[in-house]
């Protein structure tokens, strides 16, 4: 039974995340004590259905829409390259972009290049960033700046937008108000970096596609060889669809991630602007309570 | 659900939180529960209660100090805001009207 205790042990510990991995363990641990193993084993699912559960749960509040719209937008930015080049190559031709067989081959060796590059774990994060920029660009437009510092204010978008600074804020609230701004300058630079990595990955899937579509004409070629005894019109639609297969990669990357890539740009290039602003605002102060950026963006509102 | 209502365990968890006074943590909070209102709910469920009310900002928490019981490990305490206070007050004065003068015998005997 102690394996299984471990086993549950380990599986807790494997889901929570840092913050509440300690007190998660310490109370399954202090309910062992008093209750038993057996009892253990269905807390621990418990515990980690809870974690589950929360996951799913912010993911939907923290953009689930946003990204079910970014999904559909690009979707249909694909379908119109499509359609436009089909029309433009005669009636008819737009079918000969209907081969699940390439787009298969192309999909499946971009996620093996993403697995092999650790790279996507970070998709989740890209895509409630852009979620986030969609949301937040509508406000921005509409009331200039002070309406994204008061949406951050309001909303736990702050903790989210802000989450480098925010955690050197909660840093500062202990440290001298010369340190604070060192601090602050830090997470600003830290930020950056997490930003320009992101972008990064963006544009390496999007030459991951470009590799994806080599990778699935020679595959098209081969499966047209694998079925000669066919008719000619489906060794047509065969052939066709192993040449076609070379620039759909391309399509895939110019029309659905390059925009992406430059859209993430835009966003943080302005996020880090709002944060340099705030930290000019907020360096020499020793408390950063929330309201100080309602009391900022109305000092923006009123300077635009 | 809106940030202000309250399910259920919800309220019931609030009030615990608020009777157990600053011992208010995981494994006590699930006890007090599961004892005051006779049914035996997980610790899952009461964290993930916590965690809604939490994010609902009706909680804080702070983390404690380690102890030996619980291997060394420290425990999450919780506190109600001025906002889940406000909210609770308001959701038992409510009831209190709702009940008031309510007979609960039965009309046609």
């Amino acid at each position: 039974m102690s394996a299984a205790i471990d086993a549950a042990r380990a599986c807790v510990a494997w889901m929570a995340n840092d913050a509440e991995r300690e007190d998660r363990l310490g109370d399954l641990e202090e309910m062992l004590g008093r209750t038993g193993e057996q009892r253990y084993l269905r807390e621990a699912a418990a515990v980690c259905l809870s974690i589950l559960l929360r996951r799913v749960r912010r993911a939907f509040t923290n953009g689930g829409i946003d990204m079910a719209r970014i999904i559909l937008w690009a979707a249909f930015s694909v379908a119109g390259v499509f359609l436009f080049l089909g029309l433009g190559g005669g009636a008819g031709a737009v079918f000969v972009y209907v081969q699940p067989f390439e787009w298969g081959v192309i999909l499946a060796a971009m996620l093996g290049f993403a697995v092999a590059g650790r790279r996507l774990g970070a998709w989740p994060g890209i895509l409630a960033d852009l979620g986030r920029a969609s949301r937040l660009d509508g406000r921005i437009r509409q009331d200039r700046r002070a309406a994204y510092l008061t949406e951050a204010a309001e909303h736990a978008v702050a903790s989210v937008d802000f989450g480098h600074l925010g955690g050197v804020l909660k840093i500062a609230r202990d440290v001298a108000p010369g340190e604070a701004d060192r601090l602050m300058n830090g997470g600003i630079a830290l930020f950056r970096e997490a930003c320009r990595q992101r972008i990064a990955i963006v544009e390496q899937t999007a030459r991951d596609a470009y590799a994806g579509s080599a990778i699935a004409l020679i595959f098209g070629l081969i499966h047209m060889l694998e079925n000669l005894e066919e008719p000619l019109p489906v060794l047509g639609h065969l052939l066709g669809g192993a040449l076609c297969a070379s620039f759909f990669g391309v399509i895939l990357g110019r029309a659905v991630l390059a925009p992406i890539a430059s859209q993430l740009a835009t966003l943080y290039d302005q996020q880090s602007r709002e944060m340099d602003a705030l930290r000019l605002s907020l360096g020499g102060r020793e408390q950063f309570p929330v309201e100080t950026f309602e009391v900022l963006a109305s000092g923006l509102a009123s300077a635009g | 659900m809106g940030r202000d209502s309250l399910g259920f365990l919800e309220e019931a968890v609030m009030l615990v939180v608020a009777a157990l006074g600053d011992a208010a943590y995981g494994v006590k909070i699930r006890e007090e529960l599961s004892r005051r209102t006779g049914k035996d709910y997980s610790l899952g469920a009461t964290y993930t209660t916590l965690d809604r009310l939490h994010d609902k900002e009706l909680l804080i928490s702070w983390v404690g100090e380690p102890t030996a019981e619980r291997g060394g490990r420290a425990k999450r305490f919780f506190k109600l805001t001025e906002r889940g206070s406000k909210l609770l007050d308001e959701r038992l004065k409510a009831r209190q009207d709702l009940t008031a003068g309510v007979s609960l015998k039965p009309v046609l005997s």
